[in-house]
């Protein structure tokens, strides 16, 4: 149906495509017609990842203008489609029912009614009623072609099941082998049906015996082009070689991967986007689309299987990385050798490709979800992936493999793999507080004086822990720890543990001023500049020790029950950079980005104004509720940050607050250094006049 | 429209009429319910994000016929699936969604299916026939399902019938004619809610769907909805107080809207002082804290 009045979107991303748009599969279409005509009635089974097309081919092969097509009389073939699916509870009786109630309703080759309906009112129908059918069947020189989809629903190998299951099925063969033969069965199923029958124990010859196997195949790159070519046919547009390419990176050869991409990419060309400058918004697009389904391929993969593709992605990612990997060529090498004929499977299946000797999975969206599921992986789920090495590889491969897992795992407690340390150095963990950037935060217990201190782990870039760097990390940690402030957290050592690198500070129970924030946001104008007050008088002390914080933000603020601001984490932020000499040249950027200074963002020397322009940021964030500097991607928050045109949105402050505030807080946050308030005691200054002129009566 | 009358729309589903937004959403459903492969959609978001007034727009005649359904060719029926009785099962399923239809229909098929409706068992093999009947009269049913989360089951009670339901539905998508589409509706996506299920190997429910994902409105959105709802009150907003909506919901489009509603309250009653501001946030605080819904 095409809209009347709207244009739509005509690629198929939800259930089967319809006869009148399926393309390619002339292979199979072969083969299924040379089995049905030939003089032994041949069966079919055909496999295929979910949503490969099994359902659309079923449905083509049964519609009376393509039987036409390939001269099939309908008079001689009567083909029956039944999803096994909408059989309720399966039982074979109920099989035979619905078998014959579609016979019935479809009145198929003119079969005689009575007959039919004489065996349904029976209470319980056997395979040997449906005999009686078969035989007016292959009297009239009919054959039946029964294209059963999601066939597995019907086969339950659990122990209570498992006898019912091999009568079934005996009973179904039995049928396809009388002679005269009158009886054809095109099968679908994801897994291969000898994979599924193997747990039957039949008496005789297998099931599945009888069948020619054939796998649906991933789409060439000239089906690919006729699904687009069909698909794009009346919308006025059409997808140029590039853009067909892009389509065939994002989504591989997958058909249903293709229409969402497809459908992904003409939703912005609809819209009079360029591809081009959108190819990234276009991925993410697609890849949200897609996460369901690749997980789908990922469960249909045998432990083998995925197995490999774990590997390959890793080794793949890590090329990207350089700096991340540190796997071994040659027992990669090794791992292909060993596992050639499970690569070869997964080639034809589409899920990996080969440039010469170059193998990658397939396509590269499915390789990002396979290393995105170890980064996400809870404690549970990275456990099994690590038993999947573990019990699938020679232990000095399996631990390599799984080490870089760890490396590229988001959550530290998989990364680390310490969730069963009980001590760190020589303090006693007694819970977890939560996980940064750049730390792994816990509560601890110094057992020497039984004091409760605040213990933080740092993530230092995992790859660089040369003794030089580790000196400069205690060094850093130690200038931090001479700071003593009563707006300043005190930092009590420093040290590492299994190669650990950790820091133990006060510990202090209030809430961050990121979490009040969350609740509590704005704040009233007094409370706000109370802090900021309190957070300037402790960057002052610091700056004047020469300590640069290096990355102020609400989540390194904590706010005591007596009203009283400390400030933690001074130059932590630089730990974690200069402890790495890769970060420091790629000139990699530690800290809270959105409470950056522009000069801190292009990687140039900073200064205490540094620190400045975020304590600005934060009293424009307590009084308004929001950040200033936004934007839906980092690219467009670090423009906002260094764009000299982009004004403050100072429109957010509401007319309730002074004047004055909106000039306090353009000159906290001047893009340049130099128009800034040089130290925080000029910016606490005018606060305070600010405050004073408003009078006793302001809140 | 006086001033006075409050016109931001807060009791229950917006009416097609002051709908407003969800373009992509809708021409993603539309395009799926009207291409070729008139597919079926999951519509997914959290609580109070319009799912429902999603529903109800799509099933505005007017709206439809702009895709090209209309009574001639489709029959679209929503069914909130919190009125199914429970315990589950699926023939009392059927049986209230046949009586929903059953005033489409004056003629034999009428009767047919109130004949249906007294059985004691409602298989798939039944309502595909009532499916073929609807094909032969040159219609499609389109069966809008809301909360449908309420029809899935997972405990170990459940999980058979709710297993068994879903196939049997997935299979009556599916097939051929295609004569059945669902657009369901559910707080979590679907495929979160199927998680668990086990269908013994076969395509999981959730295959047949593309899925749409309902998130916060844009701040175009936003202001779309303020100047809808203000037109023909007399009463304006300002920059300042649209983007005070705008951070009071942050995109929460039911949040928006009780925002716009106690901010015209407020400005019916007098100007605006940064007291009154405060007052007013202190009043959306206070209602969301009511309904249930955190902001963030």
């Amino acid at each position: 149906m095409v809209p009347a009045n709207r244009l739509g979107n005509p690629f198929i991303c939800g259930g089967p495509v319809p006869p009148s748009h399926f393309i390619g599969r002339e292979r199979e279409l072969q083969i299924v017609f040379d089995q049905i005509t030939s003089h032994a009635l041949g069966s079919i089974a055909i496999c295929g990842d979910r949503r490969i097309g099994k359902t659309s081919l079923l449905q083509y092969v049964c519609h009376p203008d393509v039987l036409q097509e390939w001269g099939l009389s309908q008079d001689k073939y009567l083909f029956l489609f039944l999803d096994s699916q909408s059989i309720s509870e399966f039982r074979p009786s109920r099989f035979w029912q619905r078998l014959l109630t579609l016979l019935l309703r479809e009145r198929k080759g003119n079969l005689p009614p009575e007959i039919i309906e004489g065996i349904l009112a029976k209470e319980e129908i056997g395979h040997t009623d449906f005999e009686i059918i078969l035989d007016e069947i292959s009297r009239r020189g009919q054959v039946l072609v029964l294209l059963l989809d999601e066939f597995e629903w019907v086969i339950r190998t659990d122990d209570d099941n498992e006898p019912i299951t091999r009568d079934f099925l005996s009973a179904l063969r039995a049928l396809m082998n009388r002679t005269p033969k009158a009886l054809v069965l095109i099968v679908a199923t994801c897994r291969e049906l000898h994979e599924l029958c193997r747990p039957i124990k039949f008496i005789g010859s297998p099931f599945d015996n009888e069948f020619t196997f054939r796998r649906l195949r991933p789409f060439t790159r000239r089906e690919i082009d006729q699904l687009l070519d069909n698909a794009l046919k009346g919308t006025g547009i059409e997808f140029t070689l590039e853009e067909r390419d892009f389509v065939c990176s994002l989504a591989g050869t997958h058909p249903l991967l293709i229409q969402l991409a497809g459908s992904t990419l003409l939703e912005f060309r609809m819209q009079g986007l360029e591809t081009a400058p959108n190819s990234e918004l276009i991925r993410a697009e697609f890849e949200e689309l897609a996460r369901y389904h690749l997980s789908q391929l990922w469960e249909n993969c045998s432990r083998e299987e995925q197995m490999l593709l774990t590997v390959l992605a890793l080794k793949r990612s890590g090329e990207r990385e350089k700096s991340k990997w540190a796997y071994d060529g040659v027992a990669f090498e090794r791992i292909c050798r060993r596992h050639e004929r499970t690569l070869k499977d997964l080639l034809k299946r589409g899920l990996i490709a080969q440039v010469g000797k170059s193998i990658t999975v397939c396509p590269a969206t499915f390789e990002s979800w396979v290393i995105r599921e170890i980064r996400n992986a809870d404690k549970e789920e990275f456990a099994k992936r690590e038993t999947l090495m573990f019990d699938l590889l020679p232990r000095d491969e399996a631990e390599q493999v799984t080490n870089v897992m760890r490396r590229i795992s988001d959550r530290e407690n998989v990364r680390l793999g310490r969730t069963d340390w009980k001590r760190i150095g020589r303090y006693e963990i007694i819970e977890e507080l939560g996980q940064g950037a750049m730390s792994i935060v816990y509560k601890a217990r110094d057992p020497n004086i039984a004091r409760l201190v605040t213990l933080k782990v740092m993530r230092l870039d995992w790859e660089v822990r040369s003794q030089k760097s580790k000196m400069r990390f205690k060094r850093e940690a130690m200038s931090a720890g001479q700071l003593t402030h009563p707006n300043i957290v005190a930092v009590y050592d420093a040290d590492e543990d299994r190669g650990e690198p950790f820091i133990v500070m006060e510990y202090l129970g209030g809430p961050t001023l990121a979490r009040v924030l969350e609740v509590l946001a704005p704040l009233s104008l007094a409370r706000a500049v109370d802090i900021a007050l309190q957070i300037g008088n402790a960057l002052d002390y610091a700056h004047q020790h020469g300590v640069i914080h290096r990355d102020v933000n609400p989540s390194n603020i904590i706010l005591l029950e007596n009203g009283q601001v400390k400030v933690t984490d001074f130059g932590l932020a630089k730990l974690a950079s200069t402890s790495s000499s890769s970060t420091s040249q790629s000139g990699a950027f530690h800290g809270t980005l959105e409470y950056a200074s522009p000069e801190q963002i292009l990687g140039q020397e900073i200064d205490g104004r540094s620190d400045i322009f975020s304590l600005g940021v934060i009293l424009y964030e307590m009084l308004t509720g929001e950040r200033p500097f936004q934007g839906k991607n980092i690219t467009s928050v670090i423009h906002r940050l260094l764009s000299s045109e982009e004004s403050l949105p100072l429109t957010a402050l509401g007319p309730h607050l002074p004047l004055e505030l909106k000039d306090i807080l353009f000159k906290a946050m001047a893009k340049d250094p130099d128009q800034r308030y040089q130290t925080c005691a000029e910016l606490g200054e005018d606060l305070r006049k600010m405050i004073s002129s408003r009078g006793s009566g302001e809140e | 429209m006086p001033i006075g009358i409050n016109p931001f729309w807060i009791d229950g589903p917006v009416p097609p009429s002051r709908f407003i937004g969800r373009k992509r959403e809708l021409t993603k459903t539309f395009s799926q319910l009207t291409g070729p492969g008139q597919g079926s959609v999951a519509i997914s978001g959290p609580r109070c994000t319009g799912k429902t007034s999603v529903l109800h727009y799509i099933a505005a005649p007017e709206i439809a016929a702009e895709w090209d359904l209309t009574e001639d060719n489709a029959l679209i029926s929503l069914f909130d699936c919190q009125l199914v009785d429970h315990p589950f099962n699926i023939t009392a399923f059927w049986r209230q969604v046949l009586n929903l239809l059953r005033p489409h229909f004056q003629d034999s098929m009428g009767e047919g299916l109130q004949k249906l409706c007294q059985q004691e068992q409602i298989s798939n093999a039944d309502i595909e026939m009532i499916l073929d009947a609807v094909h032969e009269r040159g219609q499609r049913l389109i069966l809008l399902l809301d909360n449908f989360e309420r029809l899935i089951r997972t405990q170990v009670a459940n999980e058979t019938v709710t297993r068994d339901f879903l196939s049997q539905l997935r299979a009556l998508i599916n097939r051929r004619p295609r004569t059945l589409s669902l657009v369901v509706t559910t707080d979590e996506p679907l495929e979160e809610l199927c998680q668990t299920i086990d269908f013994g190997g076969a395509s999981p429910f959730p295959n047949s769907f593309m899925s749409v994902r309902l998130k916060g409105f844009s701040d175009q959105e936003i202001d779309e909805l303020i100047e809808n709802a203000l037109s023909g009150t007399g009463m304006t907003f300002d920059e300042h107080d649209r983007r005070h909506i705008s951070r009071l919901s942050r995109g929460h489009p039911m949040l928006a809207l009780l925002a716009g509603h106690l901010l015209f309250e407020a400005k019916a009653a007098g100007p605006m002082t940064a007291e009154n501001f405060q007052a007013m946030e202190a009043r959306f605080r206070e209602e969301v804290k009511k309904v249930g819904l955190g902001v963030g």
